[in-house]
Formats: C-alpha cells, structure tokens, sequence
C-alpha cells in the first residue's frame, strides 16, 4: 500500500516530494534510465495541474488555482526549483521544457501587487546563480537562458545579479562555446543591462570604466556575430538618457574613437552602420576634448571621403541621410591640415602644428550635449 | 555536445535556395553520414534575432517526423546550419512526377500529424506547411523539414503579412490578421493534402493576391467526388473556416482516414521516389549545383556552377532502388552518369530539332526502355542479356560491309576504324569513341544550360 502511495502522489505537495526525492537521484543512480523515467512522470503530472488536463475531445480541462498554489508553496518550501535548475541536464530532453513551464507559470503568479516566487528566489538566490551559470553546460543553455531571462523581467531580481561576481563573465560567455550557447549568453547579457534603466544607470555609475573595458573587448572580437551585436548594445546603452555618464565617459576617450573609427571601416556593412551611431555622438559632442580633436583633423580628409560615399544606397533611411550629413557638416568644419609641401616654406609654424586651430574652432562652439544638438536625432529603441 | 567546423564536412552538390540561403548536401568526415547544411549569411539580414529564433525552435525538437538538427557553426558572417540529410527530397519535388494515390496521403498524413501533435504539445506552430515543406528519407519516413524553401528559416509573421511567398495553404483567419492557435496548421495539412491529390494546392490557378481574397470569402475547397468518402471527410475537417472548429492534430490522428493511411506500407513511399527518378530521366535537365570540395583548405571553398558530374553522384534518389554498399556506389555512380548522358544527348536532338509531340513522345519511350533495360531493371538476368544484346547489334553493323547502315547507326568517328583490331578492343573502342564523339556535341550545350 505505501508503495502504491508513493507511486501515484494524491496532493501537489506529495507529488513535489517525490519529485524532488527522484531529482536528487539523479546524479547518483546507477539506473538513470528509470529515475529519468520516473521524473518525467512526475514532471507530466506537474505540467496538467498547471495547464489543466487535455480530455479526449482535445479539450482542457480547467486548471484549478487552488492545485497551483499547493504546488508552489510545496516548490518554495523544499527548493525544488534549484534543485530542477541543478540537475537539469540530467533531466529528459523534452521534459526540460517542463521545468521551465512550471518555472515561468511560477513566476506570472501574483497575490496582490507580490510576485512569491520573486521573493523566494532573491531569498535564497542559489537558483537564480545556478541559471547564471547556464552558459557553461551547453546542453541545456537554451532552458536556462529562456528561465533567467523570464525572470530578469523583476527589477529586484536584475540589481541582485548586476551585482553577482558571475555577471562579469558573461563577457566571456558571448564568445564562449558553440554559436547557441554563446547568443543565448548575450541575450540575457543585453537584457540585464537595457530591461531596467535605473538600475543599469546605477550599475554603470559604480562600474563604469570596468564596463567600457568589458565591452570594447567585445567590439573587436574576431566572430562576426559578437562584433555586430556588442556593437549595437553599446550603442544602444550610450544613447539611454539616464546613462549620461556611460556617454560622456565613453565618448571623451581618444582610445575608444580610434575602436569605434576602424570598425567603421569594417568590410561588414553592418558593423559599419551599428559604428556610424556611436561614432555620430563623438562627432556630435560639443566639448570634444583635445585628444578627440586631434584624431579627428588628423583623419579629416579620409573621413570626409568615406562618409559621402558611406551607404549611399540608403535613401529611404530620412534619419540616416539627417545624421549622416550632419556629421559630414560638423567633420567639413574642423581646421584643416595644409600639406608642408604645398604650404609656404616660410611659415613652418603652422603646416607643423595645425591643432592650434583646431583647438580655436572648437572652443567657440560650446553647447549641451543631449537631443538640442543640432541637426543630430536619438533613436529612442 | 560536438564543436562543428568547417573542416569537418566535403560539400557536394545544391539541394536548395531561397532567400536567406542555400541548402548543400555534404559528407560530414567525423559522424561519417551525409547532411544537409544550410548556409545563411547574416550580414544580408537586418536582424539576427530572427535566425536564433528558429535555431532555437529546431534544437528543442526531437522527433522522429522533424528534420533532426544538429548544430551550427559561424565561418565569417555565414552561420551553416546542419541538419538532417532526407535523400528523397520534398512531396513538392516528388508530386512533379504526377500525383500521389490516396493511400500514400493517407500515410504521409499520419506521420505529418505525429510531427504535429509533438510541435503542437511543446508550444510551437509551423505556420508554412506545404508539401515543399514535407521531406522524405531514403527509407520512405515523412518528416516535417525546415528548409525545403529556404524562407522557411526566418518566415514569420510580419514577412508572412507582406505576403512573400505564396499564400494558397495559408489559413483564413492569419489572411483576416485575426487571432491564430495550432489549428492554423491543420487548415495548411488540408490544403497540403489537396496538393497530395492534384499535384498543385486549390485555386493555383489564380494570382496569389487574388487567392487570398477568395480564401478569406469563398467556401472552403473541397476534395472532389472521384476520392473516398473518408478521405473526402479528412479534408473537410481540416478545412473548417473557424478555426475553433477544427480538430486538433491528435483527434485526427484517430480519423478512420488516417488509421487506414497509417496501414500502407512505406514502400509505396519509396516508390515515389522511383517514379520521380524514372521521371528525371525521361524529362531530362538534371544540371545541379556544386561546391568545389574542400580538400586544400576552407579558403579555396567557391561556388560553382556545373553539370552534374560523374565524380560527384547525385544522392537525391537513385540510391533508393535497393542497392547497398560498395557495389550501391559504383551502381548508383553509373546509374547517374547514364542519365546524363541520355538527358544530354536528349536535350541535344530536342534543341536541334523542333520536336513534335509524337516525335518527342517516341524518343521518350526509347530512352526509358534504355535506361530501363541498362540499369534500372530488378532482373538482373535481363540487365545482362540486354547488354550483350545491344553490343552485339553495334558490332555487327560495324563489322558489316553496308556502308549506308553503318552512316545511319554510327558516328562518323567510327567509319573508316581498323578492322584488325580484336573484337574486344573494337568494342571497347567503340564505346568509348562513340561517348567522346558524344560529348564534343555537346561543347556548346552544356555552357548555354
């Protein structure tokens, strides 16, 4: 009879216990065949409480809040999410996709304006590091991308992590493992930094050069696909309003502009137009400093000609044509550099130090850095 | 889990394109089994997040009747994608070749439906099924396959609402952009069916902007009467207009339709491919697509175009004729290279001679009883027979003296040949020569195809 019991839990919180007692077998089991069999079992029966059961017609039947709640009470109170997360590529493929079921339908549950399961977790976040570490067990990367990825949606739940050691690596995991693994791992790098502005502004105030270091490694990765998409999220971050200081800081670097000014000669014709919206705001800045100004009369010339020839096939693009003749404006502007061959030998002094000048121009146009630029739009996504 | 690049796999000949790539078949060296790759250049494409999309729905299935994905790879901005090799090609490629019985539909449909109660359960829709979207293995197994268009990666719903491609299998409610479930897939296995029937999806005849009207306000297509009732009656359920009418892939799998589909044998699947083989050589234009292979380093890979060739065999389907091993190879390789040259000399005759129908029809009829009789034939009793019977009709008109039947049968390369020579080497002579004499025809040819 206790074995028929055991067999066939009655209660959502019978069935949680037996679960989790198969879960935590399966690391151990010489039979990992049956323990994953049983978890299944055990998994499926999780999934029609929280869906309802299909009836023959093809129908489902009501799923009964009161069964949920059970059910997530009993998760809270014996870890069962962390231990699912833990063990979950022991579990059977298709029934992975359970766990993250019962994960999110956890999540979305609410009693009045509180969401329990956020709660719980950022009680014991050991579940919520475990999904961090996802990116390192290829296998089921995907699951525990989609989980954290759910749940990063919590703003409590993204100040927690921006703050965790493991956040730093995903730097690492973007260029990390086979092709999925490694754009999971920036997805959920580009949600922890862009879901929650107050809370990535915070985190770039007291990170920031540790910040511009990380990403600018990811700039000029060798994979195409970091390269492109690091790129647009950097561009993206700068032009947040609250991230103001990334901005200024990013854009008064003379390091960072010559990393901006050769991915603007990529052969990728994205990653060329991705580095035209950061390289717009160097241009846009009103108080350049004199390293940027430098750099900028130094290349005036070559970036004059590379900017009108620079995608002229976009013609239906009315800001790109906006933005892009206005940093042509602003480029054509700068003091240039006479040649001393062409220039008159009596006069060494300026053909050898044409950043006199430069500094004069710029001095007298001082002006608020921000949307009142002239000429110069944000793209507000 | 496998790290996948480029030098794990020699790239053979093209298996499809569309818009966001080409589809190649290839050997991968390390599993030691041909794949299908799919190669995908994201530098022409705004967005990858649609791309990642689709990997992702691919890599959570695992099913018998989906393509199975294997992994992919970056190799500059080109993701490759490899997957599941389906040597029988797509029902669309095979329903060329005329269409299916209601049997076989009636099996397809019963795998099709698996394919879909496991999509359906674990939260997905297709959203683009047509028969260009059914596979077929060697061995006869229908799956559903993600590249046989190759839009089909990155088709979703915003594309789909600019109506890109074809719209005959699409649903009424996805047309009237109102709310869609599962069942919008059970309206395009309907329609998929039809085109099973037909040969070609209903009101094909119309321009697809016309079409989209007429689903949205005309009562849905109906089967005809020369099918079976049940068959009849599968259809019309699929093809309910509101779509909260229709039953779910799972009520239909018990469709007394389907449980008698279920019930044919696959064999007649791999008939099909038969028939579109014996089809290809009868119709001819068999010019394929390869990849230079890769054997001095990934930098020397270009893209090339053509004609089939007999180093590179042409997996899609003459393999399926029940020949294995060491000996399929060489058999399949000399299968491919006759057809060539049988299409080649066909096309030569047809371009030079404004052929009538009969004309044409008789050529046709010459050509399969040749093909037939050479290698295709199960009797190899007969295959043999029918070789020694041809060789000796070539030797005794060349080793005749009726100079006016030898101009007839002969190229001229043969007329003024030493008739010292032993017999064998004179036969041997004589086909290679006449092959030669064969292919110099063909210079300007094969550059215009």
């Amino acid at each position: 009879m206790a074995f028929l019991f055991k067999r066939n839990p009655k209660t959502p919180a019978e069935l949680v216990r037996a679960m989790n007692e198969q879960v935590t077998k399966l690391d151990s089991t010489s039979d990992k065949k049956k323990v994953q069999d049983e978890v299944t079992r055990y998994l499926t029966s999780v999934k029609n409480i929280l869906n309802g059961e299909e009836t023959l017609n093809g129908n489902f039947s009501e799923s009964q809040p009161d069964q949920i709640g059970q059910l997530a009470l009993e998760v809270y109170a014996t870890d069962s999410l962390y231990l699912l997360i833990q063990n979950l590529s022991n579990i059977e493929f298709d029934s992975r996709k359970i766990v993250t079921l019962l994960f999110s339908s956890l999540l979305r549950r609410k009693i009045g304006t509180r969401s329990p399961t956020v709660d719980h977790l950022l009680s014991r976040p050991k579940a919520l590091i475990c999904l961090m570490k996802g990116p390192e067990n290829p296998e089921t990367s995907i699951n525990t991308g989609s989980m954290l990825r759910e749940v990063i949606k919590y703003e409590q739940v993204t100040r927690l992590l921006l703050n965790e050691p493991i956040f730093w690596k995903y730097f690492a995991y973007c260029e990390y493992g086979s092709f999925e693994t490694s754009t999971e791992a920036f997805m959920t790098l580009h949600d922890l930094l862009t879901t929650h502005k107050k809370v990535a502004s915070d985190f770039f105030n007291t990170h920031l050069n540790r910040f511009i270091e990380n990403i600018n490694k990811l700039i000029t990765s060798t994979n195409y696909v970091t390269k492109r998409q690091s790129i647009k999220l950097l561009s993206q971050l700068i032009l947040d309003k609250p991230n103001y200081n990334l901005m200024t800081t990013y854009v008064n670097s003379p390091h960072n502009l010559k990393l901006i000014m050769i991915l603007l000669g990529d052969k990728s014709r994205n990653i060329q137009l991705e580095s035209f919206d950061v390289f717009k705001i160097f241009i846009a800045n009103p108080r350049k400093t004199k390293a940027i100004t430098d750099i900028l009369v130094k290349n005036r010339d070559r970036l004059l000609v590379f900017l009108k020839e620079f995608n002229t096939d976009k013609k239906d693009d009315d800001l790109f044509i906006i933005e892009k003749r206005f940093v042509i404006e602003q480029i054509e502007e700068l003091p240039k550099i006479i040649p001393a061959s062409v220039n008159n030998e009596n006069d060494p002094q300026r053909s050898s130090n044409p950043n006199i000048a430069a500094q004069h121009v710029y001095s007298q146009t001082k002006g608020n850095l921000g949307s009142d630029s002239p000429g110069l739009q944000y793209r507000s996504d | 889990m496998r790290t996948y690049s480029v030098d794990q796999f020699q790239m053979y000949e093209e298996l499809g394109r569309g818009a966001f790539g080409v589809v190649y078949r290839a050997k991968d060296k390390v599993a030691g089994i041909d794949v299908a790759i799919k190669q995908v250049d994201l530098e022409s494409s705004d967005e990858i997040k649609e791309i990642q999309q689709e990997i992702k729905i691919l890599s959570t299935c695992n099913t018998d009747h989906v393509t199975k994905y294997y992994g992919c790879f970056l190799k500059g901005s080109k993701l490759w994608i490899i997957m599941e090799y389906l040597g029988g090609g797509s029902c669309s490629d095979l329903l060329t070749a005329g269409p299916f019985s209601e049997e076989v539909i009636g099996l397809i449909m019963f795998q099709l439906l698996q394919a879909l109660v496991y999509l359906h359960e674990n939260g997905k829709i297709h959203r683009d099924f047509k028969a260009a979207n059914v596979l077929i293995s060697n061995t006869g197994v229908v799956k559903i396959g993600d590249f046989g268009v190759a839009t089909q990666l990155s088709n979703n719903m915003s594309k789909r609402n600019t109506f890109v491609g074809t719209p005959y299998w699409m649903p009424p409610e996805i047309i009237k952009h109102k709310e869609y479930h599962y069942t919008a897939d059970i309206w395009s296995l309907g329609i998929t069916a039809i085109e099973m029937a037909y040969g070609k999806p209903p009101l094909s005849e119309f321009h697809p902007f016309d079409v989209l009207f007429k689903i949205a306000d005309e009562p849905s297509p109906t089967l005809g009467s020369s099918f079976s009732t049940e068959f009849n009656n599968f259809v019309d359920q699929c093809l309910q207009k509101d779509p909260s009418r229709r039953p779910t892939a799972k009520i239909l799998l018990n469709h007394s339709f389907i449980k008698k589909g279920s019930k044919t044998s696959s064999k007649q699947i791999i008939n099909l491919i038969d028939k579109k083989v014996r089809w290809e050589i009868e119709t001819g234009n068999n010019t394929k697509i390869y990849y230079t292979p890769t054997h001095h380093s990934e930098e020397t890979i270009r893209q090339i175009v053509v004609p089939s060739s007999p180093t590179k065999p042409d997996g899609n389907s003459l393999q399926t004729l029940g020949v294995n091993g060491e000996t399929h190879d060489a058999e399949w390789r000399l299968r491919r290279d006759f057809n060539r040259i049988l299409n080649q000399s066909f096309n030569t005759v047809a371009e030079k001679y404004n052929l009538s129908t009969s004309q044409y029809d008789s050529l046709v009829k010459f050509q399969t009883t040749l093909m037939d009789s050479v290698l295709l034939s199960s009797d190899q009793q007969y295959k043999d027979i029918f070789n020694k019977f041809i060789k000796l009709i070539l030797k005794k008109v060349m080793k005749s003296d009726k100079p006016l039947l030898k101009e007839r049968l002969l190229p001229r390369l043969y007329l003024n040949m030493e008739s010292e020579l032993a017999e064998d080497d004179i036969e041997e002579l004589l086909f290679s020569r006449w092959a030669e004499g064969m292919l110099s025809g063909w210079g300007d040819l094969d550059n215009s195809t």
